[in-house]
């Protein structure tokens, strides 16, 4: 750091003399967009709603009281129900917030859109509220009728769509009371990204999606249908409002003022800010061992030991294709302790979709702290809201005859963490076994080129040893079962190599 | 302009709150009121008053709104609560509304500007060098050739000093830590950088001196600091460093040190620095070798 050159760039700064003699400033140079994120959160929680509700623990945790009746203080604690819109809103994903009326979801997903730079006159226009009535036309758009009459073609229609499906930001209010037919075109447009009508497209481009509900265990006027459901990467819970901070309400009542109207220009983002966001967020690493941890706890999640007696088919979708459940199957008849092993709390695995949903938003958490890449805990602290309305739990597994674990089907957000809680410690356990699998992988990944038919048959050899060895040291379960799966197929290819190889000899000798 | 003031103000407080999430309505009255008013005082009837004036309270709002200047800067009668940590508290809160007044009219704000962009700028660089810069420029009497005092303050923060391979000879001088509080008592010491020593006091743990060790013949600045480097983790390839009667046992070298009675602490840097505080003493010891 040279001293002189420092302080020529320090001179370059934004203060300088307009030609008026006033002093001006001109915009702040360096970026910091983490630390602009942060502001937006420190200044939604602590003066526009004011949430004490910090769900989101980060840090060590320490236990006060017992049994029931315990509270856990953690060193850094967030709100969910604050920090996953900012989340969502910096990587431009599906976020649904949840919870009884009048708990403020519109509200926060049209602050979300203020924060967008979306002005205050046109965020009310954007919020498409959902109700038995909305048709396609009244959500997307519909042609023009000057153009309806005159166009000979469909294609010659002019559809005038409507102006939010541009918007960065998309609320749509009550999504359970919008008509099954016009979720379908939501649909589209939400996973799809374009709205069709009279052969004419909209594209929605980059956009953070905020839907509300009431009541998403099927109280809307409508069933939502399950690919829409799917399409959703986070559900949030909005918190009952704080009876100690009347005070807010007070002054809100004194002073009328729309709360998008207060958003202070500093943590307002500009478009070009909001893909740099996306980009640096996505930029974040995740670490093999976070990665290997959320593998070894999703694989658990799909393997059902009694589905089949196929390796492959030894899983939950098995059981689901032939009209069956969990419960059929997961009784005293599989040798499996129900109390270890988590595959019998679940009825169903994860899917890919949401596996990227839960890779994204650890990323997003990891950068709003300023961490430089994932964490166990970034991730922990994710899954409850990724996968809340995909995972369903057996109610009919020995787990939750349990007292104590009774209350986990109700709170399905505590029941995910627990069950991701309970596969850390078996992952401790069975890191041992596990780790000659992973030196084989390793082994088949880096060096695999030019092998010679012995060193094949010294590979294959060693894959069947660990397979063996697997086999004898712990029960065909969850936590070895992807494992299991891995080795079998490194089998399958080096023998069809050692195939290949053979022959080739045989016909190298015989020419 | 005093009439016009609550207006003014009125202003840049709307503004500050339309602006800045972390706006802090408390510290900018006090400064604007405490500061601002000397500083309207210094230079009324001057040509270039107003222009001077709305700079510095636009300065001001700036400053309260990125959270520059920290909470409560300025007490209700007007003096400094703490010392400044970083440039721009120390000009915005104190030099500029104290000395600007006799600098030559022509020329005032852009010295408002200039100051302004070398206290952000150095708010860039990490805290040590803030608060280095902040204790060293406390005392300046006058505002021009304030980038010439800050490069003088650079060069010694971040002189490259080289990798020393503690031979010898060794120079010893010393510092006395009282300027930094009237009953400080070197305690724990560690260094932060090769250069800058954290040496906590004995009693109170919170009271923290940071010393910048100028190199060779350059004199040594300190200044009251929070802790440095807490958790600073020791150079293996240092020699041994201990205390004896007469002073430093550095390897195989010993090093007298002048009216030394009994140690108490000592820190070492690659750098070739030894810093040793006494148990009947404020002052540290610093030896040094190429």
């Amino acid at each position: 750091m040279d001293p002189h050159r420092l302080v020529a760039s320090f001179l370059d700064g934004r203060a300088r003399v307009g030609p008026d003699g006033q002093l001006t400033l001109g915009p702040r140079r360096s970026a910091n967009l983490a630390g602009k994120l942060r502001r937006a959160y420190r200044w939604i929680v602590e003066q526009a709603l004011v949430c004490p509700y910090l769900d989101l623990d980060l840090g060590e945790v320490k236990t006060i009281g017992r049994g029931d009746a315990r509270v856990d203080l953690s060193g850094a604690g967030f709100a969910s129900y604050v920090l996953l819109p900012l989340c969502n809103l910096a990587t431009s994903q599906r976020l649904l917030f949840v919870g009884g009326p009048g708990r403020g979801k519109t509200t926060m997903a049209t602050l979300m859109a203020a924060l967008a730079g979306i002005p205050q006159a046109e965020i009310r226009r954007i919020v498409q509220h959902g109700h038995p009535q909305l048709t396609t036309a009244d959500l997307l758009g519909s042609p023009l009728p000057s153009s309806l009459v005159k166009a000979e073609q469909a294609s010659a229609v002019k559809v005038e769509w409507r102006s939010w499906i541009s918007k960065r930001v998309k609320i749509i209010d009550e999504y359970n009371r919008i008509p099954t037919k016009t979720q379908s075109a939501l649909l589209s447009l939400l996973a799809e990204g374009y709205a069709e009508s009279f052969e004419q497209v909209a594209l929605a481009g980059k956009s953070a999606w905020f839907l509300t509900a009431n009541d998403d265990a099927g109280g809307g006027t409508f069933q939502v249908i399950e690919a829409l459901k799917d399409r959703i990467d986070l559900v949030v819970r909005a918190p009952p409002f704080h009876a100690r901070s009347l005070d807010v309400l007070e002054e809100r009542v004194t002073n009328p003022m729309a709360l998008e109207a207060r958003v202070p220009a500093d943590v307002v983002f500009s478009q070009d800010e909001l893909n740099q966001v996306e980009a640096e967020i996505r930029g974040i690493p995740v670490p093999p061992n976070v990665l290997d941890m959320l593998g070894f706890f999703v694989g658990q999640l799909e393997f059902c030991r009694r589905a089949s007696d196929v390796l492959e088919y030894r899983n939950k979708d098995t059981l689901h294709l032939a009209g069956k459940k969990v419960a059929n199957v997961c009784n005293e008849d599989c040798p499996l302790d129900k109390n270890a092993h988590i595959c019998t709390q679940t009825e169903n695995g994860v899917s890919a979709r949401s596996l990227q949903a839960i890779l994204l938003f650890s990323k997003a958490i990891a950068y709003f702290r300023g961490s430089m890449e994932v964490t166990i805990a970034d991730m922990r602290l994710i899954l409850p809201f990724a996968l809340f309305d995909k995972l369903r739990a057996n109610p009919q597994s020995p787990f939750f005859y349990k007292p104590e674990n009774r209350v986990l089907l109700l709170d399905r957000s505590t029941w995910i963490q627990r069950l991701f809680d309970q596969s850390t410690t078996q992952y401790a356990t069975y890191a041992p076994l596990r780790e000659m699998v992973l030196a084989l992988r390793k082994e088949a990944e880096v060096s695999s080129q030019n092998l010679t038919t012995a060193d094949l048959k010294r590979r294959i050899g060693k894959v069947q040893r660990s397979l063996e060895e697997m086999l004898n040291r712990a029960d065909l379960s969850g936590p070895i079962y992807d494992d299991v799966v891995l080795l079998k197929s490194l089998h399958e290819n080096y023998q069809r190599r050692l195939t290949a190889a053979v022959r080739l000899e045989r016909e190298q000798g015989s020419s | 302009m005093t009439t016009d003031l609550e207006t003014i103000v009125e202003h840049h407080e709307r503004e500050g709150k339309r602006r800045f999430s972390r706006w802090d309505q408390d510290s900018f009255r006090a400064i604007v009121f405490g500061p601002g008013k000397r500083l309207a005082e210094a230079i009324d009837g001057s040509p270039d008053a107003a222009p001077l004036f709305l700079g510095w309270l636009k300065l001001v709002e700036e400053a309260v709104g990125l959270g520059y200047v920290r909470s409560g800067l300025i007490t209700a009668d007007d003096k400094l609560a703490f010392a400044p940590e970083n440039l721009l508290e120390l000009l915005l809160a104190a030099l500029i509304p104290n000395k600007i007044g006799v600098c030559p009219p022509q020329g005032r704000v852009a010295l408002l500007a200039k100051a302004w962009n070398l206290g952000e700028g150095l708010l860039a660089e990490p805290p040590w060098l803030n608060l280095v810069v902040a204790s060293a420029m406390a005392n300046v009497t006058s505002l021009l050739d304030m980038e010439g005092r800050l490069l003088r303050i650079l060069d010694t923060a971040l002189a490259p000093r080289a990798k020393s391979a503690f031979t010898g000879p060794y120079g010893v001088k010393t510092l006395d830590l009282k300027d930094v509080d009237g009953a400080f008592l070197p305690g724990r010491m560690h260094f932060a950088e090769p250069a800058l020593v954290c040496i906590h006091d004995r009693k109170r743990p919170d009271l923290v001196a940071g010393v910048l060790l100028g190199a060779k013949q350059a004199p040594s600045l300190a200044f009251r600091s929070p802790c440095l480097a807490e958790k600073t983790n020791p150079d293996a390839n240092l020699p041994t460093v201990s205390l004896t009667q007469a002073g430093l046992c550095i390897g195989d070298a010993r090093v007298p040190l002048p009216m030394w009675t009994r140690g108490h602490s000592v820190a070492a840097s690659r750098a070739g620095l030894i810093v040793a505080s006494a148990l009947d003493s404020q002052r540290i010891w610093i030896a040094e070798t190429p």
